[in-house]
Order: C-alpha cells, then sequence, then structure tokens
C-alpha cells in the first residue's frame, strides 16, 4: 500500500485515503465535433500503459476531496513527487 | 526412554522448567513447561510425527521453525479453540494441551494411503491431470475421493471460535525483522547513534538471540553478548520489541504486516477471551531492516526423508536450548562448517558422532580434520549419504543405517555441475543422522517488494540485491555465518542507515565474511530423493517435468507442486532448483532466481478481520427514519451500505402478498416511502446551470426557479452512468438527487471535471446527502391528504404543477415538497432537515389516523414493481454500462445543436453507438400465461426465421414482475433492435431449456399518456 503525499492537506496519508484518476495530461479536446471516430477514440481509450515513471492524477476522497498529480513508477511503484494542478510540470509541453 | 540429557554443572542457559501434560494423537505425555511441542515429542522418543501428502510416508521432525515442513498439527481438535495445520515447531506446550497429527489418515501408524504402495511407482507428478480426465463424467465421482485424500487438518466448521482478535496499526522510524544477533545489534546501535529513532523490533520466537543461542554452550562471550543486548533492548524504551510476532508481508513505502501471538501458550483455561489471543499488525516505518537470518537445506539422498533424519541446525537447537537429543548414535553429514560445530556439542554431552563429510580432504579446513582425529571421530572426507535405510512400527519407525560413498564433482562443458560416485559405498548403523547441505538467507520479504536475489557461488545460496530505498539488509541473510561477522555487519549497516537518514546515498553492501559450500550435492538417477517434503516431490518428478518439456522454473515448480505447501518451499525451492539447472546442463546463476509470495507464514483468517466482525464487519447507514421503520417488521434490503425496507410483510404475508397490498394502495389509495436515502448534492455558483448542461444530457439553461427536471448523466464513452432530479433553487443554486448507490461516484465524478478541465466554471459543490430526510406521499388521495394538513402551500393541480417545487410550513415541519414520481403515481416528495425525519414520518401516520386517510408504507420492492409498470429504467439494473440513453429509448432528453456539447455526446456519434443491432430496451408481456413471471437475467433468444446471425441470443430480461394492478405480468428486456420488433412474438430461454413465447411491446405498461402522474 502506497504512502501518498497530499499537496493541499500537505502531508503523507496512506493510500486507502486516495482514488487514482488515471493518467494526468490527457486534456479533452475542444473540438469535439470536428475529430473524426479514429481521434475521438485515441482520447477517450488509448493509453501508453508504459513501465517507468508515470503522472497519473488522484484524489484525495476521505479527506480534502482534491484532485492532485502524482509521478511514479509503474514498475517499482516508487513515487517521485506530487503537486497541485497549477504547479505541476506538464512532461507533454516541455518535450 | 527419554532423550532428555541431564544438564551438566557448567550449563546455564536453562532454568529447570516444571513439567506439565499434554495429549499427542490422544496419549497422555509429559513436557516441561514453556517448551516446544516438536521437542517434547522427540524428548519422549516419538520421532513419526505425521504422513506425507501424497504417498502416505512416515516423517519425522525436521526443523526447529517455522520451516519445519513435516509436523503439521492439529491444535485442540474439535473444540472453540481449534486451529488447524500448525508446526509443531511453533506452539508452546501448555498444560493439558491437545494436538493431533494433521497428516495422517485415520492415524500415525496406519495411513491408507501407504495401501496404495505398489502402485507409487505409477504415480509420478501429474498423475492426477492424466488419469482423471476422462472420461469426463466420471468427475464428480473422482473429485469427491481425491479431496478426502488431499488437504491437512481436519476442521469442524460448525465451531465458533471462541477467542478475540485484533488489527492495528503502528508507526515508527525503523523496522527490525528478526532479533538474532544482528537484529538486536542493530537495533541497540542505531538507538545509541540516535536515541530519538522509534525501533520496532519483531522476533518470531519467544525469546532473542536466534541462531546464535546454539553458540553459548561453547562460547561464553556469545552467552554475554546476548546477554547484554537483552538487558539494553530491556532498559531502552524507543526500542518495542514484540516476540511471538512474525513479519509476513513487507509492502511499498515501508509497509509490513505481522502475525502477534498473544495468548498461545497460556492453558486454555486461564485464557481471557475478551483479549486478543493474535493481533495483526500493519506496520510503516521509514526503514526496514531485514535480519532474517538463513534456513538450512536437506541433502538430497534416497530416503532422506524417513523420521530421525533432521537439519543439522534443528539438531544442535534441540540440543542446546532444549536439552533434547536426537540420536544416540548420530551421523552428521553435510557440506560446510557448521556440521562440526554440532559434533563439538555433541561431545560436550559424550555422545559421538560419526562425520560425512561431503567436501574432499583438501577442502576441508585443517581444525576440522585435527579435531576429529584428536577426538577419535570417525570422519569421512569425500564421501556423501546415498541411502538410509528404516526399522520399526508405529511412531517409532526411525532410520537404522546410513550407506555412504566417495563422491566427486566436475562442471560440464556448459557449466553445470555433475556429481558423481568414485568409490565403494559403506553402512554405518545409525539411530538418528543430522544434515546441512548450506543455508538459505530468508529472503521472502525482500522478494515480497519486488527485489530479485541473485545466486552466489561460493556460498551456494540466493544472497539479496537491493533495490528498494529503505530496505537493509544484516547478519546472516547477506551469507554470513560467524555470530562476530554479523555483529560487524550490524555495524556496517548501522553506518548505512544513518546516511540513508541523513538524505545521503548509501553504498552496496559489504560483506565480511563468507560462508563457503560445495555446490549442491545431487546424484541424478536416484530414486525416492525428497525434494519438497510437504508436497511430496521427489527429484524424479522434477527430471519427468523437464523430460514433458517444462523448461522454466516457475512451470517446473507448478507442475510438480514443488514450494506449494503451507512452508512455501522453505527448505525445497533451492534444491529444485539445483536439480533442474544439473538436469538442464545449466548453471544455477543463469538459470533461474527464486520469486516469494506473502505471507511468509500461515496468518488466521480471524486476525486479518481482527474486530471487524458480526456488526462492526461494515459501516449500517440507517436513515433518521429508522427506528420507525422497525415498528413495522420489514424485511431488508441492503442498497450499498443502507439498510432500506423491502417490503413490510403483516401476518402471514407471503412477500408476494405484501407487495401486491403494497402497489395496490399506491395505485388506489395512499401510500408513503423513505426517499433519504437517494444521494443529494447543492450545486452553488453563477455558472450552475452551464455546468448541469455539460454533465447531464438536456438543458438547464432555462429552467424556471422553483421547478425540477429530470436527468441523465452519462460518461465520457456516451454510456448512461446515473439519473436523478435536480431542483432550480434560484438561478445560481440547484439541488440534484441521485442514485443510491451512486452518490458518491456522482460526486467525484463531477469534482474531477471541476478541478481539471472546466475550472473556468464558477461552480461549488456541497454533499448534502445526510443532511436531509424525505417521504414520497403517493397515491390518488394524496393530494386531498396533503391538503389536510395545515400548510401556507397551495396543493392544487393549478398552484402546484407536476415537476415544480415549494417551500413553506407543512403542520409543524418546515419542508421543501417536490412533485416529483418515480411510481407514476400523483405524488408528493416532502423534505425536511434530517433532524426531523423520524418525526415527519410519525407524524403523517398520525395525521392520516387523525383524517382518517389509511396510509400505506410501502417498501423498494413494491417501488421496482410500480416504476417498472411505467417503464422507469433503475440505473445499474436496465442499463449495465453499455446503454446509451437512445438505447433506452430516450432520445428526448439528449439536447441537440447546442453551443456546449455535454458530456458523452460526441461519443454517442461515434459509427458503433449509431449501427444497426444495438440493444434497445423493450417491454415483455407472457403470451400463453399471462400471470407467469420471468426470471430476471434469462436470455431473450432469436426466432428461428431469423438468419441474420449465428448468434442465438438477441438480448436478456432485465426486471420482471408481476404487477398486481395490471393483473398480469410484465418485464423489460433489452433486445437487438428491440424499438423495431414491437408486437413481435420472441422466446425467451428458460433455466432448464425450454422456451416461453413472449410478446414485445414498448417499455411502459400503465398510463401511458401519464395522465395520472401529472394530475
Amino acid at each position: 500500500m502506497l504512502k501518498i503525499h497530499c499537496p493541499y492537506c500537505q502531508e503523507d496519508r496512506e493510500e486507502i485515503e486516495f482514488h487514482c484518476a488515471g493518467e494526468a495530461f490527457i486534456a479533452r479536446p475542444a473540438n469535439t465535433e470536428e475529430l473524426d471516430d479514429t481521434q475521438w477514440a485515441d482520447y477517450l481509450f488509448h493509453r501508453d500503459n508504459h513501465k517507468g515513471w508515470h503522472y497519473e492524477q488522484w484524489v484525495h476522497n476521505a479527506a480534502c476531496r482534491k484532485y492532485f498529480i502524482v509521478k511514479r513508477n509503474t514498475a517499482t511503484h516508487q513515487i517521485e513527487q506530487s503537486w497541485r494542478f497549477d504547479e505541476a510540470p506538464n512532461p507533454n509541453q516541455s518535450t | 526412554m527419554s532423550y532428555r540429557i541431564k544438564p551438566l554443572s557448567s550449563d546455564t542457559s536453562i532454568e529447570k522448567q516444571p513439567m506439565v501434560e499434554f495429549y499427542w494423537n490422544n496419549t497422555k505425555l509429559s513436557a516441561a513447561q514453556g517448551e516446544k511441542l516438536s521437542t517434547a515429542l522427540l524428548a519422549n522418543g516419538i520421532r513419526t510425527v505425521g504422513r506425507s501428502f501424497k504417498y502416505g510416508r512416515v516423517r519425522g521432525l525436521l526443523g526447529y521453525g517455522v520451516e519445519e515442513p513435516n509436523a503439521l498439527v492439529t491444535l485442540e481438535p474439535d473444540t472453540e479453540f481449534q486451529i488447524p495445520n500448525v508446526r509443531a515447531t511453533e506452539i508452546v506446550i501448555y498444560d493439558q494441551m491437545r494436538a493431533v497429527s494433521a497428516t495422517a489418515h485415520p492415524s500415525i501408524s496406519f495411513d491408507w494411503r501407504q495401501l496404495f504402495k505398489p502402485i507409487h511407482q505409477f504415480m509420478p507428478v501429474g498423475f492426477y491431470y492424466k488419469t482423471f480426465k476422462a472420461p469426463i463424467k466420471l468427475w464428480s465421482f473422482y473429485e469427491k475421493i481425491i479431496r478426502q485424500m488431499a488437504g491437512f487438518s481436519h476442521h469442524n466448521p460448525a465451531l465458533r471460535d471462541k477467542e478475540s482478535y485484533l488489527t492495528q496499526h503502528c508507526y515508527g522510524d525503523v523496522l527490525i525483522v528478526g532479533a538474532g544477533i544482528s537484529g538486536c545489534q542493530t537495533a541497540v546501535e542505531l538507538s545509541k547513534n540516535n536515541p530519538k529513532l522509534r525501533i520496532i523490533l519483531c522476533e518470531q520466537s519467544s525469546e532473542i538471540g536466534g541462531e546464535t543461542l546454539g553458540e553459548v554452550l561453547q562460547d561464553s562471550e556469545a552467552r554475554k553478548i546476548l546477554q547484554d543486548l537483552n538487558q539494553q533492548i530491556a532498559e531502552n524504551a524507543n526500542i518495542r520489541l514484540l516476540t511471538q510476532t512474525t513479519v509476513f508481508g513487507h509492502y511499498d513505502d515501508g509497509l509490513s504486516q505481522a502475525l502477534q501471538k498473544i495468548q498461545v501458550s497460556i492453558p486454555i483455561k486461564d485464557r481471557d477471551l475478551q483479549s486478543p489471543a493474535q493481533k495483526l499488525l500493519t506496520i510503516r516505518t521509514k526503514i526496514t531492516v531485514l535480519a532474517t537470518g538463513a534456513i538450512e537445506r536437506p541433502l538430497l539422498f534416497k530416503n532422506n526423508d524417513l523420521p530421525g533424519i533432521m537439519l543439522a541446525s534443528a539438531a544442535r537447537r534441540y540440543l542446546i536450548n532444549d536439552k533434547v537429543l536426537f540420536a544416540r548414535q548420530p551421523i552428521i553429514a553435510g557440506d560446510n562448517n557448521s556440521i562440526y560445530a554440532l559434533a563439538k556439542d555433541l561431545m560436550h554431552y559424550q555422545v559421538k558422532p560419526v562425520i560425512v563429510d561431503i567436501r574432499s580432504a583438501e577442502e576441508i579446513p585443517e581444525e576440522c580434520v585435527e579435531y576429529c582425529k584428536n577426538q577419535h571421530i570417525r570422519h569421512y572426507a569425500g564421501y556423501a549419504p546415498i541411502k538410509a535405510h528404516m526399522m520399526g512400527m508405529g511412531h517409532k519407525i526411525t532410520v537404522c543405517h546410513l550407506e555412504i560413498a566417495p563422491v566427486k564433482w566436475h562442471k560440464t562443458s556448459t557449466n553445470s555441475i555433475e556429481w558423481n560416485v568414485v568409490g565403494d559405498e559403506e553402512k554405518i548403523a545409525t539411530d538418528g543422522v543430522a544434515m546441512s547441505g548450506g543455508f538459505n538467507p530468508v529472503l521472502h520479504l525482500s522478494a515480497h517488494s519486488g527485489n530479485k536475489p541473485q545466486f552466489d557461488e561460493i556460498t551456494q545460496s540466493y544472497l539479496p540485491t537491493n533495490d528498494v530505498a529503505g530496505l537493509f539488509y544484516c547478519g546472516s541473510v547477506n551469507g554470513i555465518t560467524h555470530w562476530q561477522d554479523c555483529l560487524q555487519d550490524s555495524k556496517q549497516q548501522v553506518e548505512n542507515i544513518v546516511t540513508f537518514l541523513k538524505g545521503n546515498k548509501t553504498h552496496s553492501i559489504s560483506i565480511p565474511a563468507l560462508f563457503q559450500s560445495s555446490p549442491i550435492f545431487h546424484l541424478s538417477e536416484q530414486k525416492n530423493v525428497f525434494v519438497d517434503f510437504q508436497t511430496d516431490v521427489k527429484s524424479s518428478d522434477i527430471a519427468l517435468a523437464i523430460r514433458e518439456n517444462y523448461r522454466s522454473v516457475e512451470h517446473i515448480k507448478r507442475y510438480t507442486a514443488t514450494g506449494f505447501g503451507t512452508d512455501q518451499g522453505k527448505t525445497s525451492n533451492i534444491n529444485a532448483i539445483a536439480i533442474a539447472a544439473g538436469i538442464l546442463r545449466q548453471p544455477m546463476k543463469e538459470f533461474a532466481t527464486t520469486t516469494f509470495r506473502p505471507p511468509y507464514t500461515a496468518v488466521t483468517f480471524a486476525a486479518m478481520g481482527g474486530g471487524h466482525q458480526n456488526d462492526l464487519f461494515d459501516a449500517k447507514r440507517y436513515t433518521s427514519m429508522h427506528p420507525a421503520h422497525c415498528r413495522h417488521n420489514p424485511v431488508w434490503e441492503l442498497v450499498g451500505q443502507w439498510y432500506r425496507p423491502r417490503y413490510y410483510p403483516q401476518e402471514k404475508e407471503t412477500m408476494q402478498d405484501a407487495l401486491n397490498r403494497e402497489c395496490l394502495a399506491v395505485r388506489q389509495n395512499l401510500a408513503m416511502m423513505d426517499v433519504s436515502t437517494l444521494g443529494k448534492i447543492e450545486i452553488h455558483g453563477k455558472d450552475a446551470r452551464e455546468f448541469l448542461s455539460r454533465v447531464y444530457t438536456n438543458s438547464w439553461h432555462k429552467l424556471p426557479v422553483g421547478q425540477c427536471r429530470y436527468g441523465i448523466m452519462c460518461d465520457e464513452k456516451g454510456m448512461i452512468m446515473d439519473d436523478g432530479v435536480s431542483s432550480c433553487i434560484d438561478d445560481n443554486h440547484f439541488y440534484m438527487t441521485t442514485t443510491t448507490g451512486g452518490a458518491g461516484r456522482v460526486y467525484e465524478w463531477m469534482e474531477l471535471w471541476l478541478q481539471t478541465e472546466w475550472q473556468d466554471l464558477d461552480v461549488v459543490l456541497s454533499s448534502v446527502t445526510d443532511q436531509w430526510a424525505a417521504v414520497a406521499v403517493v397515491g390518488p388521495q394524496s393530494r386531498e391528504f396533503m391538503q389536510s394538513i395545515e400548510s401556507d402551500i397551495d396543493f392544487s393541480a393549478e398552484a402546484f404543477p407536476f415537476m415544480h417545487w415549494r417551500s413553506g410550513q407543512w403542520g409543524d415541519f418546515q419542508v421543501r415538497i417536490m412533485r416529483v414520481s418515480f411510481s407514476g403515481e400523483l405524488s408528493f416528495e416532502i423534505n425536511v432537515n434530517a433532524d426531523k425525519g423520524l418525526e415527519l414520518w410519525q407524524s403523517i401516520e398520525h395525521y392520516s389516523e387523525k383524517n382518517n386517510l389509511k396510509i400505506t408504507p410501502y417498501g423498494t420492492e413494491a417501488m421496482h414493481v410500480l416504476r417498472a409498470e411505467k417503464g422507469f429504467i433503475i440505473v445499474g439494473q436496465d442499463t449495465d454500462g453499455s446503454n446509451t440513453p437512445q438505447d433506452m429509448g430516450m432520445d428526448w432528453i439528449v439536447k441537440a445543436n447546442e453551443k456546449m456539447s455535454f458530456i458523452g455526446e460526441r461519443s454517442q456519434k461515434r459509427s458503433d453507438m449509431l449501427r444497426e443491432k444495438r440493444k434497445q430496451l423493450v417491454g415483455l408481456k407472457t403470451v400463453d400465461n399471462p400471470q407467469y413471471t420471468l426470471i430476471e437475467g434469462l436470455s431473450v433468444m432469436r426466432s428461428k426465421e431469423d438468419k441474420s446471425s449465428t448468434n442465438p441470443v438477441i438480448g436478456h430480461i432485465t426486471s420482471s414482475y408481476y404487477s398486481p394492478i395490471l393483473g398480469y405480468s410484465i418485464a423489460l428486456a433489452v433486445v437487438e433492435d428491440g424499438q423495431k420488433i414491437h408486437n413481435s412474438i420472441v422466446n425467451v430461454r428458460e433455466k432448464d431449456g425450454s422456451m416461453t413465447k413472449v410478446k414485445v411491446c414498448p417499455p411502459a405498461f400503465y398510463d401511458l399518456n401519464n395522465a395520472i402522474m401529472r394530475g
């Protein structure tokens, strides 16, 4: 069971207080009606599912109910850091 | 004959304990209080303690602790204190204890599995798979017999456990697993270095010292150091020592779990049943130190499983710590120096062993050879045990001769190891063999957190590799053997830990002195060489698995069941890898690593449950009106965690009787229902309308204040996820209701959108499910009833139309009343502050009596019937996450041509959503017998004429009830292109395969133009 730092509560808490809410930084396309089915399916279903460092959304649902970003290694489960949305580095933009 | 030895005057390690009585297989025996059951059996001359799993072979004690594979017992059988499958080596004797062997059927002296002895040679690995797979029809017959033969303890499930259990969370800075000399020294040194550190030290046995306890006889310095450590730990308030506590799992981020046995050594009559017998500890620390030690390997030779053959380290512990001899004419065989330590201890008590050392004369240290010569001990160098012979009857069966032969190994062309016999055999008489095939560091906990150990040629064992921050290894788990070296290693590890705590990187593990061992001895051609004693796996089984083309050690282990017993292969796994590597002619290092999974030792379910039993098993949610329902003795339905009345049976009423009465009361008179459990969410902010228009499929921009609207929520894939009514309280304030079960999920999901994609929206949500209580007053007389109470609300149809809400005073209550209806009847939903819920319910009952309007309470089951008559769906029953609003025939609720789309809109235009043959909601009526009620979940079948697909199933029934107002049965179903086949006849396949004809109709049966509901 992971130990997760909530950037709002500013404390390390047990995983049982959180829910994972999937991969982070997947922006909903603005022009949904203009996308063809393949492009839409890409947003809807296709995820990299890669091994290693991974940005994901977690929600502190048993406490502050805030969503935030966690950088976690999917192979070792190690967590490097967590951020509020407004403070998180977006790896998609930097590359 | 007793095998206890008289302590010499120089012995100080053990105080004389009083003797107590206990029962072994219903025979009364005596033992020293506080000693282990295994010690007591050995002292009483009992050699056979169980029978083997598959062949029914006699088995004796192999080990001294958790590694024991043979001596499984049922403790206190057929009582409320029964514990199945415990190792005799872990049971501390108390007065009047009863234990029976778990593995002998029907008794130790005679096990009927041995009747199969003539065919044992035809029962290799895979025997059961291969033999009983055909004919398939006879399997149910075979299964009964095979299940009878399988398993260990018999457990009486009728007897309820009388003892208490507890779960507990512990936090600290450092967890040290194992209080051997390394663990203790690490604890003390760490505490000296930083007295503030909170250290938890767990030890599976009842005292500290571990294997070093075996040294105290010959080494007064070791004795003194252990005494000092004991004292320092006892005096240090920041070191919490937990004995009888086995850490059985290690997980992410320094989380470990341990089982603490508390009252196990107390006689049953003296136990406190209110305080816990066992505790399950969940421990979170920054640092975990594994000082778990090593477990000895058995040697591989023919009949190595006979009673009287045990691990050398176990023999030593029985001798030194418990003063019990394992044999009077012992042979010690092994491939490392540890066997000479046992020899010295035996000589101390004037017992002269024979030593068989597998290493060649050149490999054996000079002083060992010298010692044997001086003491006139028969010493065979370069010899290995080849075969053991047995004698005796019943539980006295024991080893009587050991054949040995000179052996040599060489490396093959592929660098694997091959052993050969190079001389004549010799037969030695004996009554007990102590063996040592090297040591396996206990790396189970390390493997739990994902580490893969590496095979080390010098120590011939798997040593830890470390990938996890905060995990440290100390002592013989690193392949170290001498206690002096362990102390040295502790110092090194303490430095590493301190460096780590300062936030610096630590360097690799240093190993001061290595244990040396020859390659694992094994002759490939031998029969009856046991690898896994508990699951009865022989080396020939591994060879067979390889002949049958299993190559990966993971497959070989599963096919042969090596390491799959309750001992988790603590003594067998590495030997099995060595044998497989030898047969496949691969060096062990390249062949395989080994994996362990939690738990390290068995954990009782009761301890996992702890206090979460019976009423405390799960949280129960009651509405504020609960006491009023209880007075009607309803049958309850569990909805999520809510307890809701399902129906209120009156005297002698069946469920159907009660349902009919409740349904007719709603349709014809007056009824009431507790609807407090619905999820309720307050939505505030100037963008509330925009927000609702995005999460619901319909538009909320123009809903006037004072009105309510039904909405459907879809997920991004376009599928229905929840529904409910929301009310416009004012332009910036809406009040949303969700399904009872969906409240938490919907709330979290809406927050996700607000906190991620829609941060620009000015909307704030708050959950108010528990703040409101509500009663629906339903039925043709409901308006009259509402009007009969003094109120400032005008209940007339003109002033208070359908889908409107009003607030005001109604009787004694400040209320918010909504004209919404899930029953399809004229209905008023009265919402009050949750504190007033019970009072409201009681007052309504009271008002109805006063006004001579009989009001009938109805439950969730009647609610289901009534809504099905109207064709209102229940999300999660009529939908399953693969249905769009269009599939449900609810196109009317999906808005078109709005600026901003709603969640799910784009997905509802995907080609798969627009294709033919989507399953659509329809109604079904039985044709031949209109009263016959179909079973929910049955398949709807394609007609024989329809050849459009080979799949005969076109849908399934989602809801089915008898409708008392209509006088016939109704059902809802999802069926391929259902909206196009109204009025056609299809079949429903019953459980027995027969077909029932049904007519497809629109999914609504009652008040089709909604005149009654809107009235």
